[in-house]
């Protein structure tokens, strides 16, 4: 079952501010024409009855079909001029993890010549040059017997003679903890050499590419799937001293071409050792994130592409520490993955000035055309000035961290989360089918490590107003739907993403005095957290309209502020978690894993935190003693009624989805009034999994008091103030329950009055 | 390594053996009902356990619904397990989505040997 022709696409920058200019990137299953306009997103559309009237008509367009550079790798731009001509040797140090394809180690191609080695369709390692003299001569290739086991470190070369043969040797390296599997008699090294008719004179005009291949102009192909390390390319043979000399790492200084640093760029002055004068763990890295230096006579810095993953293990890790920046040497290696992907790198289809006069919001390009279904690219639009008091902080951390989420085509476990039989939609198929438009942090690369890696610069399908998520609405079109009542209910507001949030920090909030999340802001960097955290303290009044919110570190990268980085860690509701040792962000060198667990849970900042999830149904509150008392009485001015979020689009009620509780263990004010809790909910929902210590049967609702949702309110010493439901699913029942609308309003209300709030 | 040369895959496959066995006992016509009128929350814990096993089902083959297209029925795929690869449809005319989930449920009854013409509708327990 394919999915149906399509347009998709995503625009540049993703914030940005009335006047400024946009970018948006289209492509297509076939060229056409389309009429775009600039509408804006979630207007009236509670029931999906968005408003699509032009903000900016923007007329026809022609959209072309845009191809995607799947896969990470490192392009070295190569001076050519620098390398002597003669016996080379490309060399590395590597992991696969995934073999059955063509995957090149290093190799590097010009105008009338090429080489490449690396493993063969059957995991063999193998090398090959081809000179193209006008003859139809095939290329010169040789192979050792035996495949590459996945999970085990090998040391792999190949020679390139220009007097005689094409070599390739193989060597296991030593176990360490490194090894994903245990060495049996299948890790086998092997030798192999075949003598060349016509020689390659040495190193070739060209780009040379670690991880990958050259394919035309700023492509490539062939990507690897595993760690490499220490690539390197010395002058002279390939002999058994070579190999020996390679493994032990003591190849004479003055043979050593070229060696690239594919680790983490650190060195003493950088992040000194533990204990050293000056030591400072916490910092930064002084360079790009992309660059890969470069060692030896003809060094030529790299960069890498598509974000592989460095701050991984490489073949020395000994499994007695877990930081990359104590012990740089175990962590030499790069984790390259066939399906990476940062940046799609399409050209620009329609870009344009915003009006001037655009009002803060999030907004689409509407794209449409014969045959294929509406597209609607989105984007933030900010306040010039800070236009009202009340600011939408767009949740993009989480939304990046679940953009183009395979959770039925690939999830095992969804169905039993979901607690109901899995429902696929339109956009589930093309999803499934368009591995190009790169992965969620929910999924798995084809190798089966994690996803760490996620950027708006590619087609986020599942961020759509229209999208439908297996469990219902969910981010981008659940907060469309509280945007829509916003404007409903007459709440001016203002529109930033968690993006801007983490480049400009608590300044950002200084202006506004209520703050308004999304229906589920999971994800939070350690400067969102802070700005948060600092302006509430400072008397900034919180409207936590969600649940699991505050909940996965996860760290942006400062150069590239659209490539956002996590890591799950052992802990929490993950989807998978992090290879032993990989545990610390390569973007800061921050451990990365649940706020909960570096001191910072939610129940501090929110007075309630993550409780338990379930989607089959939803359940609906009965209010609490406290919800009269007289510092929170105003809440429930015109709830007649003891329960509430009785009715509501998700599930049927306002309790649902995922939900958090009041706590005080976990760090919930002592002082913080617990206006109502959670009835209703069913056996799908259960308690979430970083509170089972020990497997135990009854972690239901039914039988576990701590499945619950709270709706809590706290005034904090500075004056400033959480109002927090407990319930994603709040929002679903906004326009639906009467006594959910009037306790929404009547917060927003109060909060938004400059008057101190009682307490 | 290739699925199915796992050490452990005899012993995972005997282990499956046993616990279908213990499930179909629980299979009635009552519950085939509870089902069907209730497909979604609060089931009794005959019905809640063998949901529990249905919904660990590896991907591969994993049966699920997919939603009509502008008006369309609801349909039953086979998911593919493998990206990229298509789903397999197996069936196209359901009316709503508890109806295609009833045949998913009865579908799965029926994998796991407790036959579905036991359980037709009209069918007395």
């Amino acid at each position: 079952m394919a999915g149906r022709p399509h347009i998709v696409g995503y625009a540049q920058p993703w914030s940005l501010r009335a006047g400024e200019h946009v970018q948006v990137m289209l492509s297509c299953d076939s060229p056409l024409e389309a009429e775009a306009r600039l509408i804006r997103l979630g207007a009236g559309g509670l029931d999906g009855a968005a408003s699509e009237d032009a903000v900016l008509d923007l007329g026809a367009i022609r959209i072309a079909p845009q191809p995607t550079r799947l896969g990470s790798c490192v392009i070295v731009p190569v001076e050519h001029q620098s390398f002597e001509k003669g016996s080379f040797v490309a060399a590395a140090l590597c992991m696969p993890t995934r073999t059955g394809t063509r995957q090149a180690l290093i190799a590097q191609a010009g105008q009338s010549s090429r080489w490449w080695f690396g493993l063969d369709e059957h995991g063999r390692a193998s090398a090959e040059f081809e000179v193209r003299d006008g003859t139809s001569s095939p290329p010169c290739a040789c192979h050792v017997e035996d495949p590459l086991v996945a999970g085990a470190w090998y040391l792999v070369a190949a020679g390139f003679n220009p007097d005689g043969d094409l070599s390739i040797r193989v060597r296991p390296l030593p176990r360490s903890a490194s090894w994903q599997v245990e060495f049996t008699n299948a890790v086998r090294g092997g030798d192999a050499s075949v003598p060349s008719s016509r020689a390659l004179s040495g190193l070739v005009r060209g780009r040379l590419v670690i991880g990958a291949a050259p394919r035309g102009d700023d492509t490539w192909g062939d990507v690897f799937d595993g760690k490499i390390e220490r690539p390197t390319l010395l002058s002279g043979l390939l002999d058994e001293e070579t190999m020996s000399l390679l493994e032990s790492d003591e190849v004479a200084p003055e043979r050593v071409l070229a060696r690239w640093q594919l680790g983490v760029p650190t060195h003493t002055d950088e992040f000194p050792a533990r204990g050293s004068p000056g030591s400072d763990l916490g910092r930064t890295l002084e360079m790009e994130s992309t660059i890969v230096r470069c060692f030896g006579t003809a060094a030529c810095e790299g960069q890498s592409r598509n974000s592989p993953l460095r701050a991984v293990t490489g073949h020395r890790w000994d499994g007695d520490e877990i930081d990359f920046r104590i012990v740089p040497d175990q962590y030499a290696a790069m984790h390259f993955h066939s399906d990476d992907l940062d940046d799609s790198g399409w050209e620009p289809t329609v870009d344009f000035d915003l009006p001037l006069t655009l009002r803060s919001g999030v907004y689409g390009l509407r794209v449409e055309a014969v045959g294929r279904p509406i597209e609607r690219v989105p984007f933030f639009v900010r306040a010039t000035e800070g236009a009202s008091d009340l600011l939408f902080l767009a949740p993009t951390a989480s939304y990046l961290a679940y953009a183009n989420d395979h959770p039925v085509s690939d999830g095992a476990f969804s169905e039993a989360t979901a607690a109901s039989t899995p429902v696929l939609y339109e956009d589930d198929l093309l999803l499934h089918e368009h591995r190009e438009w790169g992965l969620s942090m929910y999924d798995s690369h084809l190798d089966g490590s994690g996803v760490a890696i996620s950027s708006y610069r590619r087609p986020l399908i599942n961020m759509r107003a229209t999208h439908r998520y297996h469990v219902g609405p969910w981010q981008l079109a659940a907060d469309l739907s509280l945007l829509s009542w916003l404007d409903e209910a007459d709440f001016p507001f203002d529109v930033a993403t968690d993006g801007d949030l983490d480049q400009e920090g608590g300044s950002l909030l200084s202006d506004y005095r209520v703050l308004l999340t999304g229906t589920h802001p999971e994800y939070f960097s350690s400067r969102m957290l802070e700005a948060v955290e600092g302006w509430v303290r400072a008397g900034g009044r919180l409207v936590y309209i969600g649940a699991n919110g505050f909940y996965w570190r996860v760290a942006f990268d400062r150069d590239r502020p659209w490539v956002m980085e996590i890591r799950r860690g052992h802990a929490g509701s993950r989807a998978w978690e992090s290879s032993p040792g990989e545990d610390r962000l390569m973007f800061t060198g921050e451990a990365g894993g649940l706020w909960r667990h570096f001191g910072r849970p939610p129940q501090k900042l929110t007075a309630v935190g993550y409780a338990a999830q379930g989607f089959d149904a939803s359940g609906w509150y009965r209010r609490l003693p406290a919800s009269n008392d007289r510092r929170a009485a105003w809440i429930f001015e015109g709830v007649a009624d003891e329960t509430f979020g009785t009715r509501g689009r998700i599930g049927g009620g306002a309790v649902g989805q995922e939900l958090d509780r009041c706590d005080s263990s976990l760090g919930s004010p002592s002082d913080a009034l617990v206006l109502a809790t959670s009835e209703g909910l069913t056996e799908g929902y259960q308690r979430c999994v970083e509170e089972v210590p020990f497997t135990l049967p009854g972690l239901s609702a039914l039988v576990d008091p701590d499945v619950r949702a709270d709706l809590v309110y706290h005034v904090k010493p500075g004056g400033g103030a959480v109002f927090a439901t407990g319930s994603i699913a709040w929002a679903g029942a906004l326009g639906v329950d009467e006594g959910v609308d009037r306790i929404t309003r009547n917060v927003l209300t109060r909060f938004l009055d400059e008057t101190p709030l009682e307490w | 390594m290739q699925p199915g040369s796992k050490p452990e895959s005899a012993a995972l496959a005997q282990r499956r053996e046993e616990i279908e066995s213990n499930l179909v006992d629980l299979v009635s016509q009552r519950l085939v009902e509870e089902y069907r009128e209730h497909p979604r929350g609060r089931h009794s814990p005959a019905l809640a356990l063998i949901l529990s096993y249905f919904r660990q089902a590896p991907t591969v083959g994993k049966l699920a619904l997919l939603s009509p297209h502008e008006g369309g029925a609801w349909r039953i795929v086979a998911l593919s397990g493998v990206q990229i690869h298509h789903h397999e449809i197996l069936e196209s005319d359901f009316a709503s989505e508890n109806e295609a989930a009833q045949e998913v449920f009865v579908r799965r009854l029926s994998q796991i040997g407790a036959m579905k013409d036991r359980f037709l509708p009209a069918e007395a327990d």
